[in-house]
């Protein structure tokens, strides 16, 4: 159906705004969320005499850079989701398998938001960091909705698409160009 | 696709992790979630007077068995995830019937984990021993985000795959 193709579109144009202004927002307000970085990294909000703390971060650098690497993959997933809108659209009204071809994009952005706000915040900075632990520094809720929101769309994309009404005369036309190929 | 296989272990490593770290946590931090255990089996911050009171457990002996029963299924359960992985790495180039078919220890892992920490921790701590009524100790926030993911992935994982197209398939379908 056409309208799900559009609602397909229209859900990745939206993860991608979320994405890019994430990202945009983490580069000209950089302190904000850097002080998340730096509580969660150091672990200097965990349950006091806990047995982990072995695992703290107190250099800058790293700090630093740990910001940077998630502020570029939030950069890298918002620019995947928009170039999967732009090939989803692209294939707006080509037969199922042409659509579903072209969800590679989109299949690739919602994976790599998935890998950043499940792998990084809730596996690495929730456990292996013990954000869990702390009452004022703990990102586990926001992930949590982030990532929710990418997997529920990435669900509802990954369902098969079939063939549009209008789409069965072209499939006779690419039929007769794979024979016209096989006979060459 | 390819693509959607790939995303398939990645999700099904992320969730081995998270199982094995959360294992790993809990036996070289014993304590922290040990108090959790405690509290949550002795339901001594439940509502006061309330008349679920004779479900409390308060032998020590069963606090450390059951936390020991919640390690051990994390455990089984980030093989399981990681197992999963492997094999759809195994047959991610082979026909969308053999990888469908390799799905079967993702699926057992997710299932066990639907089991542990929806019919472990909402049903039996929550309602069961009344953990719902504790303002201290109350996980149903982080057991229903686990959960949730855990149903999130599996749906994703379970969504048929087809076959592989081959590479002149592929362009001819991506110019029409």
């Amino acid at each position: 159906m056409l309208i799900v193709r559009y609602a397909k579109i229209a859900m990745n144009l939206a993860l991608a705004a979320f994405f890019l202004l994430v990202t945009f927002d983490n580069i000209t307000d950089y302190g904000s969320n850097y002080q998340f970085v730096q509580h969660v990294l150091s672990m200097d909000t965990t349950f006091p005499g806990n047995a982990l703390m072995y695992r703290a971060i107190t250099e800058p650098l790293l700090w630093h850079l740990a910001y940077g690497i998630v502020i570029a993959l939030q950069g890298v997933t918002g620019v995947l989701y928009l170039l999967g809108a732009v090939r989803l659209y692209q294939a707006l009204r080509a037969p199922g398998a042409g659509f579903e071809q072209a969800k590679t994009y989109t299949i690739a952005a919602g994976t790599l938001g998935f890998v950043i706000f499940f792998f990084l915040f809730m596996v690495i900075g929730g456990e292996w960091f013990s954000m869990w632990q702390s009452k004022d520094w703990n990102a586990q809720t926001a992930a949590f909705r982030f990532y929710i929101a990418v997997l529920g769309v990435l669900i509802f994309v990954a369902l098969p698409d079939a063939d549009l009404p209008g789409n069965t005369a072209k499939h006779g036309t690419r039929k007769r160009q794979d024979a016209d190929k096989v006979e060459r | 696709m390819l693509i959607t296989r790939y995303a398939k272990m990645i999700m099904s490593l992320s969730l081995a992790a998270f199982c094995l770290l959360v294992a790993f946590d809990n036996i070289t931090d014993y304590g922290t979630n040990y108090a959790a255990v405690q509290h949550v089996l002795s339901m001594d911050t439940t509502f006061p007077g309330n008349a679920l009171m004779y479900r409390a457990i308060t032998n020590p002996a069963l606090w450390h068995l059951a936390y020991a029963v919640i390690i051990a299924v994390e455990i089984i359960l980030g093989f399981l995830f990681l197992a999963g992985a492997v094999r759809l790495f195994q047959v991610r180039h082979a026909s969308g019937a053999v990888f469908n078919q390799a799905k079967t220890l993702f699926v057992a892992g997710a299932t066990l984990a639907f089991l542990l920490w929806y019919l472990g921790f909402m049903v039996v701590a929550g309602e069961w021993f009344a953990m719902w009524q504790s303002k201290d100790w109350n996980f149903q926030e982080p057991s229903f985000r686990i959960y949730v993911t855990v149903l999130a992935v599996l749906i994703f994982v379970a969504l048929p795959d087809g076959d592989l197209p081959d590479a002149t398939t592929g362009t001819r379908t991506d110019r029409s």
